[in-house]
């Protein structure tokens, strides 16, 4: 059987069944760390839930030995995870709501307590549609707000997997930014 | 749309525009733009979009709620009727989905089963596929050191493959309790060996983490 390291490798390569593997082995586990770690933190989080599952995840990629760019793959992975979680839940949401999602968006918005919600329920479909243009285009890059956004990675960490300065991460999150609203067809100004 | 040749170019002017010195970025444009009037619409585009501040994500909140809803696949799926067979409790849960225990309920005859269920956000996935040529596989296998496939099918869009019943211990439990000596445990080793060849004649893509789930037959 192929190691974790193996198959985040390979599928970052570009190999189906690996992400087929992948995906059947680390999904699951990954809902589960985030669950967990959720629950134990108890109380109301908000804002700061990717950060706070991030923790379970450090020491998940700890445990899994994932050093340098495996370790960056997996953080990538788990923001995409993380992100099907959310839309899996939304698409729930608005199957059972007969209002269907106009209603959705309001509900979740009031939720959010944000006035200006930015990513609103069907926003998170078409954001999830441009990622995976971007993966084709552009992989580093991709994955690098999978870690940022998603996942809840922070700068100085990518700074460290990557190798790289903080000042370059940065560069790279603004393109990034740039290049997602590109794809998303979206009027410039628009933020992510 | 950006194309990946048209995104490479972009991507190394872009780097450029972000390092400019103030004051210095219209007449590099102009400049691009006699090169290149296409790109240059490009750059000038995606350098328009770096302006965007970074929001705080809503999906913070989002993610919240959705990791404290209770777990849709908890659904009760006992008393569920698959085909011919009846869900009674879950036996095991991995990646691909978990396994029940289930009874025939057409009253033909009385017997049990274990059936699998493909986990249901996989049944879009190209894993479905796999979960076909195991099917496709288990239905070629006839091997005493293997489960046996009964039956298989599609109930209310739940792939479902039903499977001999093996009463047993896991793999790990079966060599804890029963074969306290090496050589036993190569001998059991031996025979694991021997039903994994024999999948890999029937079928080059076999799966030998299920032959791993108990001692004499696997799933």
């Amino acid at each position: 059987m192929r190691s974790v390291t193996q198959l985040l490798m390979a599928s970052s390569d570009g190999d189906g069944s690996a992400a087929d593997e992948l995906f059947a082995r680390l999904y699951p586990e990954i809902k589960r760390v985030a669950r967990q770690r959720l629950a134990q933190a108890g109380g109301v989080v908000g804002l700061n839930t990717t950060a706070l599952v991030h923790e379970g995840f450090l020491r998940m990629a700890d445990s899994e030995g994932l050093r340098g760019a495996s370790r960056g793959h997996f953080f990538a992975y788990v923001g995409r995870v993380l992100r099907s979680v959310v839309i899996d839940f939304v698409r729930a949401e608005s199957a059972t709501k007969r209002g269907g999602d106009v209603q959705l968006v309001a509900t979740l918005s009031a939720a959010a307590d944000e006035p200006a919600a930015w990513m609103q329920a069907t926003d998170l479909i078409a954001i999830d549609r441009a990622l995976r243009q971007m993966q084709e285009l552009d992989r580093p890059l991709y994955e690098l707000l999978e870690m940022l956004t998603f996942a809840g990675t922070s700068v100085d960490e990518v700074a460290q997997l990557r190798d790289v300065s903080r000042r370059t991460v940065e560069r790279d999150l603004v393109k990034a930014r740039a290049l997602l609203t590109e794809l998303l067809g979206d009027p410039p100004g628009t933020a992510y | 749309m950006i194309d990946r040749a048209n995104w490479q170019a972009a991507s190394a002017l872009l780097d450029e525009a972000l390092a400019l010195a103030p004051g210095a970025y219209e007449g590099w444009l102009q400049a691009l733009r006699q090169r290149d009037a296409a790109l240059a619409a490009t750059v000038q585009r995606l350098v328009s979009r770096t302006a965007a501040p970074a929001a705080a994500p809503a999906f913070d909140a989002l993610l919240q709620r959705a990791l404290q809803q209770a777990e849709p696949e908890a659904a009760d799926l006992a008393g569920r009727r698959m085909g011919a067979w009846l869900l009674q409790s879950k036996i095991g849960e991995g990646g691909m989905g978990q396994v029940w225990l289930a009874q025939r309920a057409d009253g033909l005859y009385d017997a049990h089963a274990a059936i699998k269920l493909l986990r249901g956000d996989l049944q879009r996935s190209p894993l479905s596929e796999r979960f076909s040529r195991e099917r496709a596989a288990l239905a070629r296998l006839n091997h005493p050191a293997i489960a046996r496939l009964l039956d298989a099918g599609v109930s209310d869009g739940q792939a479902f493959l039903v499977l001999e019943h093996v009463a047993g211990q896991t793999l790990s439990q079966h060599v804890n309790g029963a074969c306290p000596t090496v050589a036993s445990r190569v001998r059991l080793l031996m025979r694991i060996a021997e039903a994994v060849a024999h999948a890999h004649a029937a079928d080059r893509a076999p799966r030998p983490q299920a032959v791993e789930r108990d001692g004499h037959r696997g799933r």
